[in-house]
């Protein structure tokens, strides 16, 4: 990106609010911070305070993004109202926002940008605060090309405006004068059918109106009263891509003042176009050709998520990438307890019982708190283990598989871990195709025992077993506050589904299904084993039968196999 | 003030609309599912601005459990008179409009959704909190949602909570983008200013808009169902294996809603057919993934065949 483009860009972004969110890919820290503060110069208007540049980074907590109480000093101590990084004040320019790694942030910082940008509103109520406004504040972030196709792509489609380097030199501040922010040029037809047609499929309706509000910028900035062909091609090269051909029509023309009529027709059709003075004269030749675009303005190239190979990490906004330990403040409030600290104050509470303080001595006028007044929250500890076992009865016959179990047990015994049971192929079940799923708090819940002995049934449906493992598996170790952090699955099978999912699905079995059951279960296998932070381990009996099939299910799931011989055949 | 796109601006939306509507005649709550950018918190706030007249109540990502349920409010604890004063949550705050939207509900903390599914069961909402001496509040809203698959599904119970959902899909063709871009950047260059010819004309559209749906609301009392629709219901929910009685219930009291939208006063059997799709998808056996599984043309072949009374 050279100084041009990234000025062009700069203003661009500081002219339209919408235009927000830059990523710069392989960009280092001094770069953003050079850019940023470019973008502030560029959006003070004269004579009004300078945009505050704001850094985000993996420690930063959902409390001190949005406006909360903090204790502050004055006479006796005294909550305040305080405004968060992210808040935006009516009667101050929106913040500049530097994220240096978007790949390494928490994930408050990520669920912020995804609530924040290209929102029409941001909607804030945390602990007694409620306040809403339009967002305006501009993101400058970085992250390596490399990691992009693993970010999720909802959060990714909030930065269309994609900057390549290499960065060279300062960015050409351009001046944003008064004039061009009062600039309200219209877009005429043609033209936005040029921008619908350079934005290649299945590029997001964000990335398109990005590039529409961008050539809409550019000639804001040259005071133009209409959107024209030339401002496509530069928005287009600022993006990195080919622009479309202007239509065959004649070329766009400003219109005369005051020609905005409107009538309930023209809402669903493209107003037509008045003819008016040719700006066109203005325009340099080369403005209307064809420019020749650079290697590393391929659109691939600066949209990593849109290659077929790309792989996201699964549910990132609710998981996303812890901060330091100990910086978050974890767990549902269930009550509070007298504070130690000042830190994770319960704020009512503590308001309440220097009210009371208050009244007793007859004391008027607003609350000054004492020490004995202060409360904190008290949190529940959940645990962060879970053990998932699914059990196919239909293998076990009279043998016997926990010994290959009590590791696991013992495990989710010391570990305090959450229990989800997945059972299938027995003969009580309610439907043979479908298995059944419970949740129990620890491994000592009563239901367990019984879980070892049910007598087996006839169908199998492993694959359904399984694909509902890896749901739970998902569910549980990727919601926010609540996740966690290793997970273990016990898969007990001989590893012979003969049920298709979709039958499991539909309820039915519609014609011979051969190994269809073992395929399934085998492609579900697959996708547990992408999941991060799980154990998985298959448990399954000696058989002269089809003796590969754990193996093959072990090995899909990227797990360990145990294979527990029944002692009559024990020689 | 935070302006949104009019709702006579949303382009190729046509069954989020629909479901909205129908929604909004019966008192259904709405999950709009779907990709990044497919404009799900627009069409809904566009929806809430033109039949509430304000953006609907929300519940966002974050939401503490004292602004859900209610609490004290802690400006009247701080002011120079401190006093304890109630300040209501969201869920009373909905039970006034009728709507509680929730945008990204699949990023939603586990223990606000079991406040939020305990309410919605329930109808009431109890405040055991902050020493209150309030009684149990009946409250009744209508639960909209948004969310993106790609974050993580919802557990089946709120799932289940959601009357009508709707998989939004953009067609991603030139011409829609064209329009799209065209009316966005229309109604950019005519928002600042409320008396101008354009932004008087949507005005008077929702206003028109806001008048049938008032209408149909009033109209969806009377509205009879005959015996052959009900039965349509019935072979519908066969065919899809549906557990419990929800889904039916949705599917008839929605084809009221469209009957009464469609200004008559007795329910068609089609109506039964136009609403079971979004009555339905998330209630099928086994969509225990959180996510809806794909509505296809095996469900469009068994539903039309349900319908026809063809077994």
């Amino acid at each position: 990106m050279n100084p041009a483009e990234a000025g062009d860009l700069l203003a661009c972004a500081a002219l339209d609010p919408a235009l927000g969110g830059l990523l710069f890919l392989d960009a280092g820290g001094r770069t953003l911070d050079r850019y940023a503060a470019s973008l502030a110069t560029a959006m003070t208007v004269a004579g009004e305070p300078r945009p505050a540049v704001v850094h985000l980074d993996s420690a930063s907590s959902e409390e001190e993004l949005w406006p909360h109480w903090a204790v502050a000093f004055r006479g006796g101590a005294l909550f305040a109202r305080a405004a968060g990084r992210l808040s935006e004040a009516p009667d101050a320019p929106p913040p500049v926002i530097v994220v240096p790694d978007l790949a390494r942030v928490g994930s408050a910082v990520l669920r912020a940008a995804v609530a924040t940008l290209g929102a029409d509103v941001v909607h804030v109520e945390r602990h007694g605060i409620s306040e809403r406004w339009r967002p305006a504040a501009r993101w400058v972030v970085g992250c390596a090309r490399r990691d992009v196709p693993m970010l999720s792509p909802h959060l990714l489609d909030r930065f269309p405006i994609r900057c390549a380097g290499p960065y060279r030199g300062e960015p050409e501040v351009r001046a944003v004068d008064p004039a061009a922010r009062q600039a309200r040029p219209r877009t005429p037809p043609a033209v936005v059918e040029m921008i619908a047609r350079t934005m290649p499929a299945p590029a997001s309706t964000r990335r398109c109106l990005a590039l529409a509000r961008t050539a809409r910028a550019l000639a804001r900035l040259r005071h133009g009263q209409t959107v024209r062909e030339a401002d496509v091609v530069r928005a287009a090269e600022l993006f990195g891509l080919s622009p479309a051909r202007p239509a065959s029509a004649p070329p766009a023309v400003e219109p005369a003042p005051p020609a905005r009529l409107p009538a309930a027709a023209s809402l669903g059709e493209p107003p037509s176009v008045v003819d008016g003075p040719d700006e066109l004269a203005e325009l340099p030749a080369s403005s209307e050709a064809q420019p020749a675009r650079p290697a590393d303005l391929e659109p691939a190239r600066r949209y990593p998520e849109d290659d077929e190979e790309a792989v996201p990490q699964p549910y990132a906004l609710r998981w996303g990438t812890p901060g330091p330990a100990g910086s978050r403040i974890t767990g549902t409030i269930i009550g509070h307890d007298p504070a130690g600290s000042a830190r994770d104050l319960a704020v009512v509470p503590t308001l309440l019982r220097a009210l009371r303080r208050s009244r007793l001595r007859r004391n008027a006028g607003p609350l000054r708190l004492a020490r004995d007044d202060l409360r904190q929250n008290r949190r529940e500890q959940r645990s962060r283990r879970l053990l998932v076992l699914v059990v196919d009865h239909s293998c076990r016959r009279d043998w016997d598989c926990t010994p290959g179990l009590a590791e696991h047990l013992r495990w989710a015994y010391d570990q305090a871990a959450a229990v989800s049971i997945i059972e299938l192929g027995h003969r009580g079940t309610a439907h043979d195709l479908r298995p059944e799923h419970y949740r129990a708090r620890t491994v000592i819940d009563p239901r367990l025992p019984a879980a070892f002995d049910r007598e087996p049934g006839g169908a199998t449906p492993l694959a359904a077993g399984l694909d509902q493992a890896a749901q739970e598996l998902r569910r549980s170790m990727h919601r926010g506050w609540a996740a966690v952090d290793v997970a273990r699955l016990v898969v007990v099978t001989d590893g012979r589904g003969n049920v298709p999912l979709a039958a499991s699905a539909s309820g039915r079995v519609t014609g011979p299904v051969a190994r269809q059951g073992i395929d399934d279960a085998l492609a579900i296998a697959a996708v547990i084993a992408r999941l991060q932070r799980v154990e998985a381990r298959v448990v399954a009996p000696d058989l002269q039968q089809y003796p590969t099939l754990p193996a093959e299910l072990a090995k899909a799931m990227g797990g360990r196999l145990t294979v527990v011989a029944d002692p009559a055949d024990l020689p | 003030m935070i302006d949104i796109l009019p709702y006579p601006l949303i382009v190729d939306q046509d069954e989020l609309c629909e479901a909205l509507e129908v929604g909004y005649v019966a008192r259904l709550g709405v999950l709009a599912t779907g990709q990044r950018g497919t404009a799900k918190s627009t069409t809904i706030r566009a929806f809430s601005m033109m039949a509430f007249g304000d953006l609907p109540v929300t519940l966002p990502m974050g939401v503490t459990d004292d602004r859900v349920l209610g609490g004290l409010s802690v400006d009247a604890l701080l002011g120079p008179e401190p006093v304890e004063k109630w300040q209501p949550g969201l869920l009373e705050k909905a039970s006034a409009t009728g709507m509680l939207y929730i945008d990204e509900v699949n990023l939603l903390e586990d223990h606000i959704v079991n406040l939020v599914l305990d309410t919605a069961a329930s109808g009431i909402v109890t405040f055991p909190r902050d020493n209150a001496d309030r009684p149990p509040t009946q409250i009744q809203f209508a639960l909209v949602g948004s969310m993106n698959p790609d974050e993580g599904p919802l557990r089946p119970q709120l799932l289940d909570r959601f009357s009508l959902v709707v998989g939004v899909e953009g067609r991603g063709d030139r011409e829609a983008r064209a329009k799209i871009l065209h009316n966005l950047l229309e109604y950019e260059l005519h928002r600042d200013d409320p008396a101008s010819p354009y932004m008087q004309v949507l005005h008077r559209e929702n206003a028109a808009k806001r008048k049938q749906l008032e209408e149909a609301r009033k109209r969806y009392r009377s509205v009879t169902v005959p015996d052959d629709a009900v039965a349509a219901c019935a072979r519908i929910a066969e065919e899809f294996h549906l557990v419990g009685h929800r889904g039916e219930m949705v599917m008839l009291r929605a084809a009221r809603a469209a009957a009464a939208r469609a200004k008559r006063r007795q329910v068609t059997v089609e109506d039964v057919r136009k609403v079971a799709k979004p009555a339905l998808v998330h209630r099928r056996p086994n969509v225990d993934s959180g996510s809806p599984r794909p509505w296809g043309n095996d469900e469009e072949k068994r539903l039309t065949a349900a319908v026809g009374g063809e077994r």
